[in-house]
């Protein structure tokens, strides 16, 4: 019970990054849980497209006729007045898909978008659509066809879809964005917190204070790994409950899977949290080498883009930490078999890491002097 | 003007002493940046063809070979959506002139938006109008997204604020009660406005060599390019380093939490502050920018990022000279508020 009380003391006395860590988390959660699409696919969705146009003035007919069948389409779309710069920064900066800049010279307007996404080539077809038919359906004159124009841009390709029981692509997607970044913080406070607390253990007071009491060193070896457990498992409870809300949704279907894949990368965050307690007793070099290990762990693996997308060299090197097989596993939860290699993988880290640690604590010049083994 | 010298060479040699700052301000930029690029390396390549199938006998099968866009396969139907169900292929063209799909996607849309292209041509012509498809009917104006350039600005945005750990330090051998450095120069006629203005001012010279040293790294090892304006860049990148002395100084210096806390307080808020402006992707900057706008306004991670990537990306340097001034501006003031909390003091525990 005094490991555990030190423990909880300690906890208390690490709160700021706690609180830091969990409000990031907090805030990485509901990111991705208001982004995600909600429910199964039995019907096309049209992709709702966000445009904005640039209008020279107010009454522009041209621009407010598409701006219109625009909206008439389910696309989101902005009227507002930019200069050529200001659109191309809210491209960049993905504001929006598209900006159609109108002008009173031209009668063309100038589609600004990054022709090489499906985005930028979905919102180039409508808007080319649009104008090659409203050109079609004028005379010389000027004069246009208006209904003949609206029936005809109402027409549309009916679409099937294909049935694929169980199968929810849209779901899993935001699932994997969910448990990478639910992974991504456990590791950061696991690595953080292990550490600095199982440190302290070795700072001059406590460390005279627990050599001297009654306690058995092998015994307080075992209640400092209990207490780094208490750590890594209450901080996965505590996350998963918070996001409970929106992490439900994401839980359906596989539970079991997921849950067993949490559990197993748990036990890894928890060995590896270990083993950098056992190698390092300096606040400085544990928050430096935690950071700066999860956060490259992290950016490798796959934790903030989809693994499917990123390059060779990131994934190979990922391959060395067990938050890649996590990440890999997620996908693959509504056919267990499936991941199983990747939960194994993720064991073996775990076992390795214990006997690193193990090994790093009994050859450490404290372990020997304080004859923990 | 000789003490202020001294002053400068005691900060530069107490810079380099210092394991801590030169972990988080020299070595951890240059890990992390590698890792970034090696992991956001080859986001916003080229959208590939959309692989899709078309039922034998369909009756546009020439015009759909003529799409660009169309990776076309021509199948039997059984073939063809047995194609689908193992996603080999995103949709099918079939031969009653729908189009059959297994996932919501935009490559699904843009199939569907082929597909309706063609029924518009086929009713135009049928009512008696020629839509001209050799005409360009947009002025196509190209703007390259370029994640990986959004987000490392950021990412170069906070480590240009990592000088905020110098700052901490410079309080660590200010206040006699946080070192043993800090009690020996508590007992010198030390001017402490000289000692800090010559510890800002070889801070912030530091920060901007490792940041030039980051930036060419970046160009010479990645080919990613935040130099096509690099005057502009540097000063930028040297003054934000000033404001992140001086929030260093100002934390420092205004409350009572140890120096140890301090650290991975600072450590945190920036990463924070980093993933709402961009730094782990565009989503959560999305997410922000839609549904509290506000915060990013208040974020000077995410101000000095946009003008980088504004500057070297975009070619655009409006905003850039007020940009300047607001980041000297806020340096100057919470430098002058943390000479007020460094004011003399006896520490009778001493």
């Amino acid at each position: 019970m005094s490991i555990l009380r030190t423990y909880l003391s300690l906890l208390v006395k690490n709160r700021l990054i706690l609180l830091g860590y969990t409000l990031l988390f907090l805030f990485l959660v509901f990111m991705i849980g208001g982004s995600s699409a909600p429910g199964g696919q039995t019907a096309f969705e049209k992709t709702r497209l966000n445009l904005a146009l640039s209008l020279p003035e107010e009454t522009h007919e041209q621009g407010g006729d598409f701006a219109d069948w625009l909206e008439d389409q389910g696309h989101a779309v902005s009227r507002l007045s930019l200069t050529e710069d200001q659109a191309r920064q809210a491209v960049f900066e993905q504001l929006y898909d598209v900006v159609y800049l109108f002008s009173q010279e031209d009668p063309r307007p100038l589609a600004l978008t990054d022709q090489r996404s499906a985005a930028g080539h979905f919102a180039l077809s409508i808007a080319e659509s649009y104008f090659r038919y409203r050109d079609a359906f004028q005379d010389q004159a000027g004069s246009w066809d208006q209904k003949a124009f609206v029936e005809v841009m109402e027409l549309e390709m009916p679409v099937k879809m294909a049935e694929n029981p169980g199968h929810k692509e849209g779901d899993a997607a935001a699932r994997l964005a969910f448990f990478s970044s639910l992974a991504y913080i456990l590791l950061l406070m696991s690595t953080s917190l292990v550490p600095l607390v199982n440190q302290a253990f070795s700072t001059a007071g406590v460390r005279s204070r627990t050599t001297l009491s009654a306690y058995p060193a092998r015994r307080l070896a075992f209640g400092l790994f209990l207490g780094s457990g208490l750590v890594v498992g209450g901080t996965a409870i505590l996350l998963l409950l918070l996001s409970l809300v929106i992490s439900w949704p994401h839980l359906v279907g596989p539970t079991g899977a997921l849950l067993l894949n949490y559990l197993v990368f748990t036990l890894a965050a928890l060995a590896f949290s270990y083993l950098l307690s056992s190698l390092f007793q300096k606040k400085a070099v544990i928050t430096a080498v935690s950071t700066a290990l999860s956060l490259g762990i992290a950016f490798l693996s796959g934790a903030f883009v989809p693994q499917a997308i990123m390059g060779s060299v990131a994934l190979t090197l990922a391959r060395a930490f067990p938050l890649y097989y996590f990440i890999h596993a997620v996908p693959l939860a509504e056919t267990p078999a499936r991941m199983a290699p990747d939960l194994l993988i993720q064991l073996a880290f775990a076992l390795a890491y214990f006997a690193l640690a193990f090994l790093a604590l009994r050859w450490s010049r404290r372990a020997r002097k304080e004859g923990v083994f | 003007m000789a003490g202020f010298l001294s002053h400068l060479s005691i900060r530069g040699k107490l810079a380099f002493k210092d394991r801590g700052s030169l972990f988080w301000v020299f070595l951890y930029p240059f890990l992390l940046v590698t890792m970034m690029t090696l992991a956001f390396r080859g986001l916003g390549a080229d959208m590939p063809s959309i692989r899709t199938a078309a039922e034998v006998g369909h009756p546009y099968l020439s015009v759909l070979e003529e799409v660009e866009i169309l990776d076309l396969w021509i199948m039997e139907p059984q073939e063809a959506r047995e194609a689908l169900m193992d996603r080999q292929v995103t949709g099918i063209f079939k031969a009653d002139r729908t189009l059959q799909i297994m996932d919501n996607s935009i490559q699904a849309n843009i199939l569907k938006e082929v597909g309706t292209e063609l029924a518009r041509a086929e009713a135009a012509y049928r009512q008696g109008y020629q839509p001209d498809f050799s005409r360009e009917f947009l002025l196509k104006g190209d703007q390259k997204i370029d994640p990986i350039l959004s987000i490392l600005a950021m990412t170069l945005s906070m480590f240009a604020f990592y000088s905020y750990f110098s700052g901490i330090s410079m309080v660590d051998h200010l206040q006699a009660n946080l070192s043993p450095l800090a009690a020996r120069f508590a007992t010198t006629p030390l001017n402490r406005l000289s000692f800090i203005m010559a510890g800002s001012l070889i801070n912030t010279l530091l920060s901007a060599f490792n940041m030039t040293a980051l930036l060419i790294y970046l160009k010479l090892v990645w080919q990613i390019d935040f130099l096509t304006a690099p005057s502009q860049t540097l000063l930028l990148l040297a003054v934000t380093g000033w404001l992140g002395v001086a929030i260093g100084l100002f934390v420092g210096s205004s409350n009572r939490l140890s120096s140890k806390a301090k650290i991975p307080l600072g450590i945190t808020v920036m990463l924070v502050l980093g993933a709402f402006a961009g730094m782990m992707g565009p989503d959560p900057r999305l997410f922000l920018d839609r549904y509290l706008p506000w915060l990013n306004r208040l974020n000077p991670l995410s101000h000095v990022g946009k003008l980088l990537y504004r500057l070297n990306a975009l070619s655009i340097s409006e905003g850039y000279w007020t940009g300047i001034l607001l980041l000297a501006g806020a340096a100057l003031l919470l430098s002058g508020a943390s000479l007020l909390f460094l004011r003399k003091r006896q520490y009778k525990e001493l």
